[in-house]
């Protein structure tokens, strides 16, 4: 497990693919997803290129949401973090900061990596402001990069290096 | 990529005649932890299944840069993306090529690929603690002696120590 | 069974997978293991079957006490090249509620008496952590000596850390 304050990281289970979904259909939260997909509980242990687990709320242990570092490059040192806090309920509370935080630092302290990257569509002001919190800079302003809901969006790439995490 | 007098290039499976050679050579395989010849056809599988340089296994076949003569191959092995380490290896097949400085040149080449290329932070390797020789190149291409295993590997009828030599990203020539 | 004086060795069962999923994601119990990332409970449990059948190649074992209580896994691995007649030694009592009771040592020493005397096993070796002082002691205290240090050899909790060598040999076991 990597724990949070608040929040577990945990693998994913079978069990998890039903919070998916109810996550999936609220149009709170798809409405800020760039890809969906299915809830992949994946066969292989985690390894560098590929970390997908489940979020549980610690206290309560129920299934909260998604978090991860995709993509991972070996000779890059670096990842895709993606997190989606799926119960409406855990929003705006300082939970998605938690998860962020805690899987940056897991991303450098256990991964070795050396920056952690992620896609935000632009707008998302709750999000923006989470991870420019956390010290990650707007790196690239890809206009009208996205169709979502019948509208373009445009989306930024951020980043953050070792040693600028807050 | 070159060194000074090697170049380092992708293996293929015309490196496979000369591999073989070198592996029934009971003087190039002294030091080495080989047991078992391999045939010609198995080496030649190998060569023609196997992909490109992995981050986790990049190999390479050892020219000179003189002749242009195959002498033998590098590689590392168990490259570990979050500990950033490799294990060397590395056989001058070539008798001819012996003692002129291949091996070393051949060995910083590698270190400096993976340094630079890689990005790693550390390549071991093993080496039995009677091969004076080797130990000595090692030590040219800047490893440090770490230690030494005792009665590690089984060969020619004893058991054999060997030396763990360690070289780190700071340590190495540019 | 293979029994101590304290505990003992038996094969891994499908009810043992839970514990393990349990335990394995306990970071401060597997803070010497050099593990990474969460486990699943299907690694676990894939763990559990091809554990099933210990065997040369690779000996797991689940080490309870001698009343029942599962504490952890042990292992010799990697003899996959018989000749050598050596295998690394793995330990992992991953119950922390049990630490401190000599199950550790106990659990060693068991190990490579079987490992000695069941698998006829020349040298057994181990990696550990260097700053990890009281389970060096442990192993020093079953006869292990420390062999080489490999510098900076594993990256962990944001650094490098040193990775330690020990081994016994054959009629060294204490």
């Amino acid at each position: 497990m990597i724990r949070g304050e608040k929040v577990t990281l945990r693998a994913r289970r079978p069990d998890d693919v039903e919070h998916a979904k109810r996550w999936y259909a609220d149009p709170e939260t798809a409405r800020w997803l760039i890809d969906v997909g299915t809830y992949d509980v994946p066969a292989e242990p985690m390894a560098y290129g590929d970390v997908r687990l489940t979020v549980d709320d610690t206290e309560t242990g129920t299934p909260i949401g998604t978090a991860g570092l995709s993509g991972g490059s070996p000779e890059h040192r670096h990842a895709m973090l993606f997190v989606v806090i799926g119960d409406g309920a855990y929003r705006g509370r300082g939970y998605g900061t938690d998860v962020v935080r805690t899987l940056c630092r897991f991303a450098f302290d256990d991964m070795n990596l050396a920056k952690v990257e992620l896609e935000v569509i632009a707008g998302h002001e709750a999000a923006l402001h989470l991870y420019e919190g956390l010290g990650f800079h707007r790196e690239v302003h890809r206009r009208r990069a996205l169709w979502i809901d019948g509208a373009w969006r445009d989306e930024y790439l951020m980043g953050l290096l070792a040693g600028e995490l807050r | 990529m070159n060194g000074d007098l090697v170049t380092l290039r992708p293996m293929d499976p015309g490196d496979a005649a000369a591999q073989h050679r070198w592996f029934q050579d009971p003087d190039v395989t002294r030091y080495t932890g080989f047991r078992y010849p391999p045939s010609l056809t198995a080496i030649e599988t190998r060569l023609r299944g196997a992909e490109d340089s992995t981050f986790a296994n990049p190999r390479f076949a050892i020219d000179r840069r003189d002749t242009g003569e195959t002498i033998g191959y590098v590689a590392l092995r168990d490259v570990t993306p979050e500990s950033r380490a490799g294990e060397l290896d590395i056989v001058i097949g070539e008798r001819s090529a012996w003692n002129l400085g291949f091996g070393t040149d051949a060995t910083r080449t590698i270190c400096r690929y993976a340094f630079r290329t890689l990005g790693l932070h550390r390549v071991h390797l093993w080496v039995f603690t009677e091969n004076a020789a080797a130990i000595r190149a090692y030590e040219k291409a800047g490893f440090v002696r770490e230690g030494v295993a005792r009665d590690r590997w089984f060969k020619h009828g004893r058991w054999h120590d060997c030396l763990l030599m360690g070289l780190l990203a700071d340590e190495a020539a540019p | 069974m293979v029994p101590g004086a304290l505990v003992r060795l038996r094969a891994p069962e499908p009810a043992d997978a839970e514990s393990f999923y349990e335990w394995f994601n306990d970071t401060e119990a597997t803070a010497g293991l050099g593990v990474r990332y969460p486990v699943s409970r299907r690694t676990e449990r894939e763990w559990v079957e091809r554990g099933a059948v210990p065997s040369y190649a690779g000996a797991h074992f689940a080490v309870e006490t001698l009343d029942g209580t599962l504490l952890g896994t042990c292992g010799l691995y990697g003899t996959n090249a018989p000749e050598n007649r050596s295998a690394e030694l793995g330990v992992a009592l991953v119950d922390r509620t049990q630490w401190g009771k000599g199950y550790g040592t106990d659990t060693v020493r068991t190990l490579c008496r079987f490992g000695f005397e069941e698998m006829n096993l020349h040298r057994i070796e181990l990696l550990v952590f260097a700053h990890h002082a009281y389970a060096i002691k442990a192993y020093e205290r079953a006869g292990f000596v420390r062999e080489a240090v490999a510098r900076q050899a594993h990256w962990g909790d944001g650094r490098y850390y040193d990775d330690v060598y020990m081994s016994l040999l054959e009629g060294e076991l204490r």
